[in-house]
């Protein structure tokens, strides 16, 4: 269970490694400790063994288990469903094609740090 | 056997009907006159006979009206030529008279025969073209060609057929039955059930024979030789039996040359025979249904390419933005100037890497579409292709060390120069390497061998990598297509590498091969080069021509 103790920590879901590692430096730059993730599959058992996620930055276009699906098993989960998402995409159309993917803040590629940087302040 | 004789008895009634009309006209005709007797005297003695034959013939037909012709002459030299109630011959002028009745009632009969055939060709010919205009309505209304064609069956029970069925050469050669009508539904069951045998082997099938051949058969008469040719086993033959065929036709359904079906019809319960005039209408209906099956099938291919462009569109747009993403976040992390001048380092080789891959896709790109275009050319000299490989395998061998896979090459110093485009066949070259490192877990090998194969030099590159799905394998020299679905993939690029090397390939009168074992079991591309200067091919010529 998450405590008010625990450090406030930012997922990280992104198969990029280049693109996760820069997220990664800037934010724990910016004094957000970070977890990261590289597929949906990955994002979940990180979920279950840290405590204190505020927010996951989710990529869609993953191996393994795509964004949609990892956001389908998040809200099915009651445990991590109320985890706020923000979506960072390559995939422009995404959005119009997201119907069934629930509240999110979605970001298009490339994205702006400093309007990812407000999110993260607000939720964390 | 009992359908024949109940037809049969159908026939004999009708007969007997037409034939009645004829006695029963002519007998008329001869009271009548006798009646006049007292009133003529021997005058216009067969006045009142002409109408009893002109009724005749034009109800019953020619038979009919050659009775009342025969009876009529008869009943003129018993009645009134000679003395009456004998058959004394009459004398030659009276005799002059008959024959001459006799003739001119004969043209009747032909010119009224004549006539009767016409209109009923007429009939015929018009209850055709309204059926044809009735299957033209369906064939416009839907691209659904399954739907469409149990439209037509639909549509030629009962005005064609007693049972009419639709079969369609699917993708994979199988014979799929499409639709099937049939007046009697108790012969439903049976019908579904004999289409569940497998396919004959040996074509004794008359569809089996229009599907190879392109050609319609006619079965005026389907005997049971027949059946038993047909059927393969004695549960079958029962069906067969049971379904009590008289007459059949099966006609293609033929598209731009290529046969994608056979429509097969046929009679029982209404013991209708077929002839050449419903052999050509179930032809004309058979080219309708394989147009409408042929258009309905460009169709869907034009969706699936459109579908494909869409999906390559947002795969173009991913796979660039994603080192565009790269740059500019570790620019903003460089611009937090918090970064050791270890993190430093090495923020300026993913930009500079991540570059080189942007400019890369770009490439790749302007290649396929100059390939679409056909101004693809090449830059024709003598190439030392074992050093082209040479420095496709040292470009290469950073990714593959990154990934602890193991690259080993073999290069036979017989392979010397070849004619070709140095520049372009190291991107073949370079394409299929890293391809095989990419598809290659870690621990993995990349094997690369170049050797001299009868006037030609092979390129083989064979890994130990994921593999490729058989029914993938067609697809894999396709630009566009990918293995993976699109948002699940582990490996970036456009699905354009195989594409542009085959085309290369191509340009240089060579060939490229592929084969893979299945997924887990590693892959193997395989190039032929030929040693001496292709010939001009006549696709090469057009492009220049283009260009």
């Amino acid at each position: 269970m998450r405590s008010s103790n625990d450090p406030k920590r930012v997922l990280i879901v992104e198969d990029d490694a280049d693109v996760r590692e820069a997220l990664a430096v800037f934010l724990e730059g910016e004094g957000h400790p970070v977890v990261e993730a590289a597929h949906g599959a990955e994002a979940l058992t990180r979920l279950h063994d840290s405590a204190g996620i505020c927010l996951i930055v989710l990529d869609l276009w993953m191996p393994v288990m795509d964004g949609w699906e990892f956001r389908a098993a998040q809200r099915k989960d009651p445990e991590l469903a109320a985890v706020p998402v923000v979506v960072i995409t390559a995939d422009k159309g995404a959005r119009q094609r997201a119907a069934d993917f629930g509240e999110a803040d979605w970001m298009t590629k490339p994205i702006d740090f400093g309007r990812l940087l407000e999110l993260v302040n607000e939720h964390c | 056997m009992c359908r024949n004789s109940r037809s049969g008895s159908v026939g004999s009634g009708e007969a007997l009907v037409r034939y009645g009309v004829a006695v029963i006209a002519t007998a008329g005709g001869l009271t009548l006159r006798r009646a006049l007797s007292t009133l003529w005297g021997g005058e216009l003695p067969y006045l009142a006979l002409y109408p009893a034959v002109l009724a005749s013939v034009w109800y019953g037909g020619i038979g009919p009206g050659l009775t009342a012709i025969g009876l009529s002459a008869v009943g003129a030299v018993a009645f009134w030529l000679g003395p009456d109630h004998t058959l004394v011959r009459p004398d030659l002028s009276q005799a002059v008279g008959l024959v001459a009745f006799v003739v001119m009632n004969l043209a009747i009969c032909l010119v009224v025969e004549g006539l009767g055939r016409a209109r009923s060709r007429a009939e015929a010919s018009a209850a055709h073209q309204e059926f044809l205009a009735r299957v033209s309505t369906h064939l416009g209304s839907s691209l659904d060609y399954e739907e469409t064609l149990r439209a037509i069956a639909g549509l030629a029970v009962p005005f064609l057929a007693d049972w009419c069925s639709v079969d369609i050469v699917e993708g994979n050669g199988l014979v799929r039955r499409l639709a099937l009508a049939c007046a009697d539904p108790a012969k439903r069951a049976i019908a579904r059930r004999a289409e569940i045998y497998p396919p004959d082997p040996h074509g004794r099938h008359p569809r089996t024979h229009v599907l190879r051949t392109g050609q319609s058969v006619l079965m005026p008469e389907v005997t049971d030789e027949m059946l038993m040719q047909m059927a393969g086993d004695g549960d079958r033959l029962a069906d067969l039996r049971a379904l009590a065929y008289r007459s059949g036709i099966v006609v293609p359904l033929i598209a731009r040359g290529d046969v994608l079906g056979a429509l097969t019809l046929a009679t029982s319960e209404s013991g209708r025979t077929y002839g050449p005039s419903d052999l050509a209408l179930a032809e004309e209906l058979g080219r309708r249904a394989g147009i409408a099956v042929d258009n309905a099938r460009l169709y869907q291919q034009a969706q699936e390419a459109n579908q494909l462009k869409d999906e390559f569109i947002a795969t173009v747009s991913h796979e660039l933005r994603t080192p565009l993403q790269s740059m500019l976040g570790w620019v903003k992390v460089l611009r937090q100037g918090k970064l050791t001048s270890e993190r430093t380092i090495r923020a300026f080789d993913v930009m500079e890497r991540a570059g080189h891959a942007q400019a890369r896709l770009i490439e790749d790109m302007l290649d396929i579409s100059r390939i679409a275009t056909g101004r693809l050319r090449l830059e024709r000299s003598k190439v030392d292709l074992g050093a082209v490989v040479q420095s496709a395998l040292d470009a290469a061998r950073p990714a593959a060390d990154a990934k602890k896979v193991h690259l080993e090459m073999a290069l036979d110093p017989r392979v010397g120069f070849v004619p070709g485009d140095s520049v372009r066949l190291q991107q073949v070259a370079w394409n299929l390497l890293s391809n095989a490192v990419k598809f290659t877990p870690g621990g993995g090998r990349v094997e690369v061998r170049l050797e001299p194969d009868r006037g030609s030099v092979r390129l083989i590159v064979r890994d130990t990598g994921e593999g490729i799905d058989p029914e993938f394998i067609p697809y894999v020299f396709d630009p566009f297509r990918q293995g993976e679905a699109t948002s699940r993939r582990r490996h970036g690029g456009l699905g354009l590498g195989l594409a542009i090397v085959r085309r290369l390939v191509e340009l240089h009168g060579g060939s490229v091969t592929v084969r893979s074992d299945g997924v887990g079991h590693g892959s193997e591309f395989c190039v032929f080069l030929p040693v001496n200067s292709p010939p001009e091919s006549p696709s090469a010529v057009s492009e220049k021509g283009a260009g």
